[in-house]
C-alpha cells in the first residue's frame, strides 16, 4: 500500500450483492486501462454472464464446449478462449455452466488457483500489463479464485437498499476469509449510480458520508468521491463549487450497457468517464494517488 | 455500519503486516506455495466459518433458526457437491418466464422470510420438486400445446 509504482496488475472487482454495478464498473475500468496502456484483458467469472452476454458474446457463452471448464480444469490454452471485445480490450467470456466448473474446482487439486496458475501467471505482464476480474455476487471457488489471482479488489457499491448487509458480507464472508490464507489488498471503495442532491439528508448522502468517515478512506476513497469536512460544511452552506462527486447515474452509462458497448465506445465524451479514468490510474499504481490533502 | 466493518478490517491488517514483516524477512526462504496448499486443503466455504455465520444470524434478530450448523438464513440447504447438472430442452419464452417467476415472486418472498443470496441450485431444485408434485399440471399443458384440451379429467 505504501509504495505506489507502475506495473504489470490483476485487480478483482466483486461484491456479495447484486446490482451494485459491478460489471459495468469492471467493463468500463478494464476499457480504460486498455485505452491508457494499448491493451487489458477482462475476465468473466461470474456465472450469470452478463457482461459476456452484453458485449455480444451469446455464441461463446452458450457454446456446447464449455471453454473455461477447459482451461481450468482440462489443459485448453487461455488465448484459444479469449475474444477481443475493442481495440486493445480483450475478454475471456463466461460460459452459462460456470456454476458447474466452481462444483468441480472444489474436488480438484489446487482448486483455488487454477485461474492464476492457468490465466493470470501466463498472460499477466506478457500479453497484458493489466487483467480485471468481474467476480461472482456469492461466495465460492470463483470468487477464491479470483481473489487468490489478482490479490487486489476493488469493492463497488451503490445507495440502494441493503448496500449496508452486502458491504458488511463482503467484508466477513469474502476479504476476511481471504485473508486467513493469502495477501489482499483492497484498492478502492468505489460508489455509482449517485444521483440525489447531496445537502438533504438522503441515501445518497449517508452513502458518501460513510464512506468518507472510514479511517482509511485516505487510502481506498477516490479523488472522485472523496468529500472533507469542509466540503460537508459547503455543501450544507449552499457554498460547495467542487464537482459532484461520482460516478453518478447517467443515462449514457445505461445506454452503452444496452449498446453492448464500454462507455468510452458508446459516448467518449460523457463526464463521468474520468471516475473510470481514475480507477485505472488506481490499479495502475496499486492505490490511491491523492490529488489534495483531505482533513476529515 | 458495515463500512465500520471494512475500516477494521483494514487497520487491523496494517497493524498485522507491521508486526508480520520482521517475522517474513526470516522466513523469505520459505516457498511460497506452502500457504497454496494449506488454502486449498482448508478454505472450503462453510467449514471454518459456521462459527461466524451462526453470530451473523444471531445479531440480526431472526427467530427460526433452529439448525445446529448451518445457518438457514445464509446458507443453501445442500452444497454444490450434491447438485448434479443436467440439461433441460425448453423454448426460449418457457425459460424466460420461469426466470421471471423466480426472480419477481419466488426470491422476493424468500427475503421476506430473511433468506438472501439463493443460490441456483437451490431454486431449481425446488422447481423441480414442486413439478413432480404437479404431474397432472405438466401433461396438460403438453396436451395444451399440442392443441389437444387440457384438462385430463373431461
Amino acid at each position: 500500500m505504501s509504495e505506489h509504482d507502475t506495473q504489470p496488475r490483476a485487480v478483482a472487482v466483486g461484491v456479495l450483492k447484486g446490482g451494485f454495478a459491478k460489471t459495468t464498473t469492471a467493463i468500463n475500468l478494464a476499457r480504460e486501462l486498455a485505452h491508457r496502456n494499448e491493451s487489458a484483458l477482462v475476465i468473466d467469472l461470474d456465472d450469470n454472464g452478463h457482461m459476456t452476454q452484453n458485449l455480444g458474446f451469446i455464441e461463446e457463452y452458450e457454446a456446447e464446449t464449455n471453454h473455461v471448464h477447459e482451461v481450468l480444469l482440462e489443459d485448453g490454452d487461455v488465448r484459444d478462449a479469449i475474444v477481443s471485445v475493442v481495440d486493445g480490450l480483450d475478454l475471456l467470456p463466461a460460459h452459462q455452466d460456470l456454476e458447474d466448473v466452481q462444483t468441480q474446482l472444489k474436488n480438484a487439486m489446487g482448486g483455488s488457483t487454477r485461474l492464476n496458475t492457468r490465466v493470470v501467471e501466463p498472460l499477466l505482464g506478457d500479453e497484458y500489463d493489466y487483467i480485471v476480474v468481474d467476480c461472482p455476487a456469492n461466495q465460492g471457488k470463483l470468487n477464491e479464485n479470483a481473489l487468490y489471482a489478482t490479490n487486489n479488489l476493488i469493492i463497488p457499491v451503490r445507495p440502494e437498499t441493503g448496500y449496508d448487509s452486502g458491504i458488511h458480507n463482503t467484508v466477513n464472508r469474502l476479504v476476511k476469509e481471504a485473508r486467513q490464507y493469502f495477501e489482499l489488498d483492497i484498492l478502492a471503495v468505489v460508489p455509482s449510480g449517485l444521483s440525489q442532491r447531496l445537502d438533504q439528508d438522503r441515501r445518497d448522502r449517508a452513502l458518501l458520508e460513510e464512506i468518507n468517515s472510514m479511517g482509511i478512506a485516505d487510502s481506498v476513497v477516490p479523488n472522485f468521491c472523496r468529500i472533507s469536512d469542509e466540503d460537508w460544511a459547503a455543501i450544507d452552506g449552499g457554498t460547495y463549487d467542487g464537482p459532484l462527486p461520482g460516478i453518478r447515474y447517467r443515462s449514457a452509462i445505461d445506454d452503452a450497457n444496452d449498446a453492448g458497448l464500454p462507455l468510452r465506445d458508446y459516448d467518449a465524451s460523457c463526464d463521468q468517464l474520468s471516475c473510470y479514468g481514475e480507477l485505472a490510474a488506481i490499479v495502475e499504481t496499486g492505490g490511491v494517488v491523492r490529488e489534495r490533502e483531505v482533513v476529515a | 455500519m458495515a463500512f465500520d466493518d471494512l475500516d477494521q478490517a483494514e487497520q487491523a491488517e496494517d497493524e498485522k503486516s507491521e508486526t508480520q514483516d520482521a517475522a517474513e524477512e526470516r522466513d523469505a526462504s520459505e516457498p511460497v506455495d506452502a500457504s497454496v496448499t494449506e488454502a486449498d486443503l482448508t478454505a472450503d466455504p462453510g467449514s471454518h466459518s459456521e462459527n461466524r455465520r451462526q453470530d451473523e444470524t444471531g445479531t440480526r434478530g431472526s427467530s427460526s433458526s433452529t439448525s445446529e450448523d448451518t445457518s438457514p438464513h445464509s446458507e443453501p440447504a445442500f452444497g454444490f457437491e450434491e447438485a448434479k447438472q443436467r440439461p433441460l430442452y425448453a423454448r426460449q419464452r418457457a425459460w424466460d418466464e420461469f426466470e421471471d417467476a423466480l426472480a419477481i415472486d419466488v426470491e422476493p418472498t424468500l427475503r421476506r422470510h430473511d433468506v438472501r443470496d439463493t443460490s441456483k441450485r437451490e431454486l431449481h431444485d425446488a422447481a423441480l420438486r414442486v413439478l413432480a408434485d404437479h404431474a397432472e399440471e405438466v401433461a396438460n399443458k403438453v396436451l395444451e400445446a399440442r392443441g389437444l384440451g387440457s384438462n385430463l379429467d373431461e
